[in-house]
């Protein structure tokens, strides 16, 4: 390749030739906030017209190396309006306030793969967030920071469990077979939120035996997003629809979060880099109970007697707990010791700058032996190699360890709530004396497993990224930039569960003791490379973009399962009996991308036209591009009518695709051993060798609105999100010879409205109030099914796995003309047993309510979430009513239970509907003299008082109307059975800045 | 324009061009097609005995994959077990009460047989189209092959019954659905052709058979055990008249004897165990024998109360108040366990010799040969249960030593067949087996099709 070896010398020597003048004058300065006068981080600041610039330190100071002559300084920061600060040819100095940007008109908004604009000018309603929302209250999980944040973003945890397993669901349902995630881009490196299950199912049997022992959908997986460290985080973006993610191409249509970690800084005042150290200590509380019946004491004999306990027996049990054991707060009833310690430094000498930081956590659950530790390290680096050559490296190595208990389904009486609802609240079951009672009826004891069951799951983690910009020109009228960026996800996770044969529920499959090892490796890399032109001719802006990405996922899973093990022994090595299961994908996948941005009139007009063509592996034809286009208009009007500061009318369309899952185009067959000979039989799932992407179109319309002087915004979107081609698992006639038929065909079309207003009603230099509302409201239907099609049920996923227990327990089903999200029951109608519509999962709205108020150095901020309607079906109930333990009913629910023989289960349908108090924080800027006086150089410090998920006020009768069974699922979200309950948190915080 | 700006417009379109190169060769290089890393794909044709070896061996995984749970069910619905399940009172409540067509324990008895016999077309077919193997070597591989989809198709009119099955023709498309005498006529021909294969088989087969199939490793030896599938469809067809007229169909209870003939029929009590098994491993990959859950799994306290005492076959439960296992509602309650199944490896029947010497009984009753039917049910009596023989006179009707040989079934074959129920609802004495739960249902006499099934034919269900 001597040519193109040429081509790059040429193009190198070409832009040295053509760079102009090294600058040489220095200005300093400092950044603060209008309102408080403290100094404000981070904020951006450039010489206009040029590509030198900086950013402030935590103490809001900058330097920055300027040509000669007089210049226009630009300092945005996100969370305030931008600046423009006219220097003359001899200041050196620059201090700058920024007013508090209530509209966030100055965030900048990612527009393609390799631009961004002021969201003044974005034709997308793209919500983002802030380093400061992120990490005002602890999370588990950096999606929990998100609930309630933004409208159309759905936020949910699959569990009370610590250490994450959340959903998020951008503007409905976009896909029913394919991954239910938005693509996570950190840094520009797609990073994976793999689910990998720890591999419960080993002990639980939840899945039963036809999916052997290896690990379900049932063993309440983590989302590997939750393995980044919120407080890394400098801005968070979300692009909602293909309108606006159509240039992350077909692996966007459930929508892309695109987060950037914060970056160093040169120039800080006193010549030292920043320093935050932030000290919490917390603890949880359980926050949510499904209850038990109370039992007289006769009662407590007659059930005794049905079960076959003496009398002697029920009396000695009733007496010891004064009949009534609260088995809930007895298992969940711990307020473990939290903490957290957080440091950052970010500084950097005149061509380098760097941020790093240090996390060290851990966050224990409200049952004992469960809980989620976290180290994380960072080191972001960025070098100036020479003027308009920056080189930035980015990386992070986490490690998790997290214990999560047994919960979900269970079919051998091993979860907590599966024991609860089989023992009557007389029976004490705490152990006395090292001796663990054994339930009457499900022979179990959930102290016996709490201490005893070890499920450690370790994450080691490590993403890299390195990015190089070289402005290879830059010039009155038009520059050109390249950029080459990359990176690798990498991470290997751990399962080691340890059931010893002691256990009550063990020898009952005749193999006891149980250990596994599960071990998950997964590679994401992508790398690409964009051209960027911009061109200023006068007054417009047409930038054009242009480029390539490749990229290549892996993932292998190998999960042990080893049964009739010692006691004692926790070698995968040392059982009698032993099962292996292995997995291995590998996608790859190339990408090219074009677009143009057109900037005009006195940048008030935006036009947007783009392009990704993309082909993967995944597809039935590997060679075949398919094509994403996408396209927006906006436009600003200031001082509108003489009400409006600004008032904007915007359109955006796209495109965008959901790929194949990489098993889709493969009809497997299933291979076992019949006692130690090998063979093959045929699969489960006919698979699709013309398979292609799911298509979205979205056409999202809006204004974007700010008034009286920027004391008030509002943004109001309409959308249509119509997604076609949706890969279908057909349930088919089991009499075919396979169940699940895998084929392109039907439509599911999205109608949204969402809303986001901003307020300051109060803003004066003692008292600030600061409201936010958002709403959003969207509504799926099922528009088309392929020929012959009138309805199925989704009954399974992509892998073969249930995602529901059939109709018998509630089932989702593709309807055309129904809502996408229905619930689908048995029930007795006319006498015969019949399939019919019970609820719908989807919510009728959300809304948000955030409220911050600063009262000179307090700060108090508030979250609210309110999520109205959607339902979700109560299998815990059902289990409980079984045995006649339900609370508040004389009969414990045997009677409600009784329908359920005859077939219906209507009646453990409820409606979902929930207001979350999220977030409470109470903060306090210690005086400077305290400051001084207690940190020995710090700069700034407050204490914290903060708590999540204080309040729940739901009429939901289970301990959370969030949780979800199955975990995450674009439908079959609606499956409560025996989590692990939620719980509150609670931190008490010290932050010092250096 | 500037002079400046004049000159850098080419700069520009340089690089532009270099960026094009760039992407057009990156684009160029096209990815590999990559294979499914995880699962064999079956082949449309048997290229090799290896892989001959796999699809047998897989066409008898995908029978065992739930004959533990077909026995479980059909033994509950026959009130001889109970799975009393704290986690799950379904297995009491459908088999017992009703089934719900959404429920698994309706799929498990359909769905896998259903792929089982997609498993066996191929085979027969793989087999016909396959370079590797000799005439001979087909034609076993072919008789195989047909003999195990028999199996499936009786196993799923046994849980059907009158609500009849689809005769699956591999055409792609929804098979119409057959109601049960057309399913029996079908069953026995295929029988009959896999006999007139397995005959021309020569010696021996090209594979080998697990464990449970000793002594029926040989297209000679495999065929006894066809014979003994097409004896026990002779002899439903021969009674399936008989529940509604009283009537049945000579000359089929003739077949059924000449089958049992040519089946491993045998008098001799030590041969009574002899037949065809599953086996289970604990190996990795492999199953373990689901009915072997000392938890859950107890006896229908009927089995202990309607026995003749001092029955030696009682020997197969222990009766123990620690063993007691109820439903709260006193639905089903039960404190006897099972004891033939011995662990999770316990072998378990397809078809034994017992089973064929009390069909033979069966068969010779429906003839009117009582005596010769209450000498086979009295030597099982005797051999088996201990007990003193019984006398043509002790009977007060004819249909009493009916229920004399179904009760040595009950005995003899006790959780280990799912027979019970099948000759109780075949011989219209369903009611007999007694009411359960509470309050007390009659329950189902057959289970319903799966709600996937009855989706996709948009609800209609009727037999052809």
């Amino acid at each position: 390749m001597p040519r193109a070896t040429s081509f790059f010398a040429l193009l190198f020597l070409s832009v040295i030739v053509t760079s102009p003048a090294v600058a040489q004058r220095r200005i300093t300065g400092r950044v603060t906030d209008q309102a408080s006068g403290q100094p404000v981080s981070g904020a951006a600041i450039q010489v206009q017209g040029t590509p030198f610039g900086t950013s402030a330190s935590d103490s809001g100071t900058f330097a920055l190396q300027v040509p000669e002559g007089p210049i226009v300084l630009v300092v945005r920061r996100i969370g305030y309006s931008r600046q423009e600060i006219p220097i003359s040819a001899t200041e050196t100095r620059a201090d700058v306030s920024l007013r508090r940007d209530v509209l966030q008109l100055e965030t900048l908004v990612t527009t393609g793969a390799a631009t961004s604009v002021a969201k003044r000018n974005a034709a997308n309603d793209v919500a983002s967030v802030s380093a400061e929302q992120m990490s005002r209250v602890s999370a588990p999980s950096l999606e929990n920071a998100l609930a309630g944040r933004i409208a159309g973003a759905q936020v949910s945890a699959n569990s009370g469990a610590p250490g994450g397993g959340n959903q998020v669901r951008l503007r409905g349902v976009t896909s029913v077979f394919g991954s239910a995630d938005p693509l996570y881009v950190v840094d520009g490196v797609i990073v994976s939120n793999e689910v990998i299950q720890p591999g419960l199912n080993a002990i639980t049997a939840a899945a039963r035996t036809a999916m052997g022992s290896n690990a379900s959908n049932q063993d309440n997986g983590v989302n590997r997003i939750a393995d980044l460290n919120p407080n890394d985080i400098e801005s968070l973006e979300v692009l909602k629809g293909a309108s606006a993610s159509a240039i992350y191409g077909s692996k966007a249509a459930n929508g892309v979060i695109i987060i950037k970690t914060k970056q160093g800084a040169t120039g800080s005042a006193t010549g030292y880099p920043a320093v935050d150290v932030v000290q919490r200590f917390g603890t949880r509380s359980l926050s949510g109970k499904y209850g038990a019946r109370r039992f007289t004491l006769d009662e407590a004999r007659q059930y005794g007697a049905t079960i076959g306990m003496s009398q002697a027996d029920v009396d000695a049990n009733f007496n010891s707990c004064g009949g009534f054991c609260d088995f809930e707060e007895q298992l969940f009833g711990e307020h473990p010791f939290n903490y957290e310690t957080s440091v950052s430094v970010r500084g950097g000498l005149s061509q380098t700058s760097y941020f790093a930081s240090g996390f060290n956590g851990y966050d224990g659950g409200v049952q004992k032996n469960t809980g989620y530790r976290k180290q994380s390290v960072r080191l972001n680096l960025t070098q100036l190699i020479r003027p308009g050559l920056t080189l930035t490296v980015n990386n992070n190595l986490v490690r998790t360890l997290t214990s999560r208990g047994v919960s979900n389904n269970d079919n051998v009486n091993v979860t907590p709530y599966f024991v609860f609802a089989t023992t009557p609240s007389w029976f004490d079951m705490r152990p006395t004396g090292g001796v663990y009672p054994v339930t009457p009826i499900a022979i179990s004891n959930v102290f016996q497993d709490r201490d005893l069951i070890r499920s450690p799951e370790e994450v080691y983690r490590l993403i890299s990224s390195a990015s190089a910009a070289y402005s290879a020109f830059t010039g009155d009228r038009q520059s050109l930039t390249f950029k080459l960026d990359g990176g690798v996800d990498r991470f290997n996770q751990q399962d080691n569960i340890v059931s010893p044969r002691i256990l009550y529920f063990e020898p009952n499959d005749g193999l006891p003791g149980t250990v596994t090892s599960l071990s998950g490796n997964v590679l994401r890399a992508n790398a690409n490379f964009s051209v960027i032109h911009e061109f200023r001719p006068g007054s417009w802006t047409a930038t054009t973009s242009a480029g390539l990405q490749r990229e290549i996922s892996q993932q292998r899973s190998t999960n042990i399962v080893t049964r009739d093990v010692l006691l004692g022994q926790e070698n995968i090595n040392r059982g009698a009996a032993t099962e292996v299961y292995a997995d291995r994908q590998e996608v790859r996948g190339l990408a090219l991308f074009g677009q143009e941005e057109f900037l005009g009139m006195d940048e008030r007009l935006l036009a947007t036209v783009g392009a990704r063509a993309e082909r993967s592996t995944v597809n039935g034809d590997v060679d075949k591009f398919y094509f994403f286009p996408k396209a927006s208009l906006s436009f600003r009007m200031p001082g509108l009518l003489g009400i409006f500061d600004e008032f904007k009318p915007r359109v955006a369309f796209g495109q965008s695709g959901n790929q194949p899952l990489y098993i889709q185009k493969y009809t497997p067959g299933i291979f076992t051993t019949y006692t130690g000979q090998n063979a093959v039989q045929p699969g489960l799932i006919q698979g699709n060798p013309t398979i292609r992407p799911e298509r979205e179109t979205e056409l999202e319309g809006g204004v974007d609105a700010s008034l009286w002087n920027q004391r008030a915004s509002i943004a109001l979107t309409f959308y249509q999100k119509t997604i076609r081609d949706l890969i279908l698992h057909f349930v088919t006639a089991p009499s075919l010879g396979y169940q699940v038929d895998i084929r392109n065909g039907g439509t599911i079309r999205n109608r949204g409205t969402e809303m986001a207003l901003a307020l300051t009603p109060i803003s004066s230099e003692r008292f600030d109030w600061l409201s936010r509302v958002t709403f959003a409201r969207n509504v799926g239907i099922v528009t088309a099914l392929p020929p012959g099609v009138t309805a199925f049920n989704v009954e399974r996923d992509a892998s073969g796995q249930r995602v529901a227990f059939g109709s018998g327990y509630g089932i989702g089903r593709l309807e055309v003309g129904k809502r996408v999200t229905q619930i689908i029951a048995t029930d007795s109608v006319g006498g015969t047993v019949q399939e019919i519509q019970k609820g719908d999962a989807a919510p009728d709205f959300t809304m948000g309510f955030a409220n911050d108020f600063s009262f000179g150095k307090l700060k108090l901020t508030s979250l609210i979430d309110w999520s109205r309607g959607g339902d979700l079906v109560n299998i815990t109930m059902d289990v409980y009513d079984a045995f006649g333990l339900s609370p508040g009913l004389a009969d414990g629910g045997l009677n409600r239970a009784k329908r359920n023989d005859q077939l219906g289960v209507s009646q453990y349908v409820f409606d979902a509907s929930f207001v979350k108090l999220r977030e409470l924080t109470l903060s306090y800027a210690l005086p400077s003299g305290f400051t001084n006086r207690f940190f020995r150089g710090a700069s700034s410090s407050r204490i914290e008082f903060s708590g999540r998920n204080l309040v729940t006020w739901s009429d939901y009768p289970g301990v959370d109307p969030e949780v979800s069974n199955f975990g995450s699922q674009q439908i079959a979200r609606f499956i409560d059975l025996a989590p692990y309950p939620p719980s509150r948190t609670f931190y008490f915080t010290i932050a010092v800045g250096y | 324009m500037t002079t400046n700006a004049m000159k850098q417009v080419p700069a520009v379109s340089r690089y532009s061009r270099y960026a094009a190169a760039i992407v057009l060769l990156a684009a160029a290089c096209s990815d590999p097609t990559l294979p499914d890393f995880n699962n064999p794909q079956l082949p449309p044709s048997i290229p090799t005995k290896v892989a001959l070896q796999e699809q047998v061996t897989g066409t008898l995984a995908g029978d065992r994959e739930q004959h533990a749970f077909f026995i479980l069910v059909l033994e509950t619905m026959g009130r001889d077990a109970y799975r009393i399940d704290g986690a799950d009172p379904r297995y009491i409540q459908q088999p017992l009460g009703q089934f719900s067509p959404g429920a698994f324990l309706v799929d498990f008895t359909w769905n896998s047989s259903y792929r089982t016999i997609r498993g066996s077309q191929a085979l027969a077919a793989g087999a016909e189209n396959s370079t590797a193997l000799n005439a001979a070597e087909k034609s076993g591989a072919a008789g195989f092959a047909r003999t195990i989809k028999g199996l499936e198709y009786i196993k799923l009119i046994e849980t059907r019954g009158n609500l009849g099955i689809p005769i699956a023709t591999g055409s792609g498309a929804l098979d119409p659905i057959s109601c049960q005498p057309k399913v029996l006529t079908y069953i026995s021909a295929l029988l009959d052709t896999a006999a007139t294969n397995l005959a021309a088989g020569g010696t021996d087969f090209a594979f080998s058979l697990p464990a449970g199939f000793a002594g029926f490793t040989t297209p000679a030896s495999f065929r006894e055990f066809n014979q003994a599938l097409a004896a026990k469809v002779h002899i439903y067809r021969g009674f399936q008249t008989f529940a509604a007229s009283g009537t049945v169909d000579v000359a089929e209870l003739n077949a059924a004897l000449t089958a049992l003939d040519a089946s491993f029929y045998s008098t001799d009590p030590a041969d009574f165990r002899v037949g065809v098994y599953h086996t289970y491993s604990t190996s990795s990959g492999d199953l373990l024998n689901g009915n072997y859950s000392r938890d859950v799994i107890r006896a229908n306290p009927k089995v202990l109360n309607q026995a003749d005492a001092g029955d030696r076959r009682l020997s197969k439960i222990q009766q123990d108040p620690a063993f007691q296992k109820a439903l709260p509602d006193n639905s089903a309650s039960s404190d006897i366990i099972f004891l033939n199944i011995t662990g999770p490896t316990t072998p378990l029947p397809i078809m034994i010799d017992e089973q064929l010497v009390l069909m033979r009984a069966e068969a010779l009753w429906g003839l009117n040969r009582d005596a010769e039917a209450l000498a086979l049910s009295n030597l099982v009596r005797q051999s088996s249960g201990g007990l003193a023989p019984r006398t043509l006179a002790s009977f007060a009707t004819r249909l009493d030593i009916l229920r004399e040989i179904l009760k040595q079934k009950r005995y003899s074959l006790l959780f280990e067949s799912g027979d019970r129920l099948v000759d109780y609802r075949m011989f219209g004495l369903y009611p007999e087996l007694g009411m359960e739960l509470n309050p007390p249902v009659p329950g189902p006499q057959v289970i319903p099709f799966p709600s996937s099934e009855a989706n996709a034919r948009n609800g209609e269900l009727a037999c052809q």
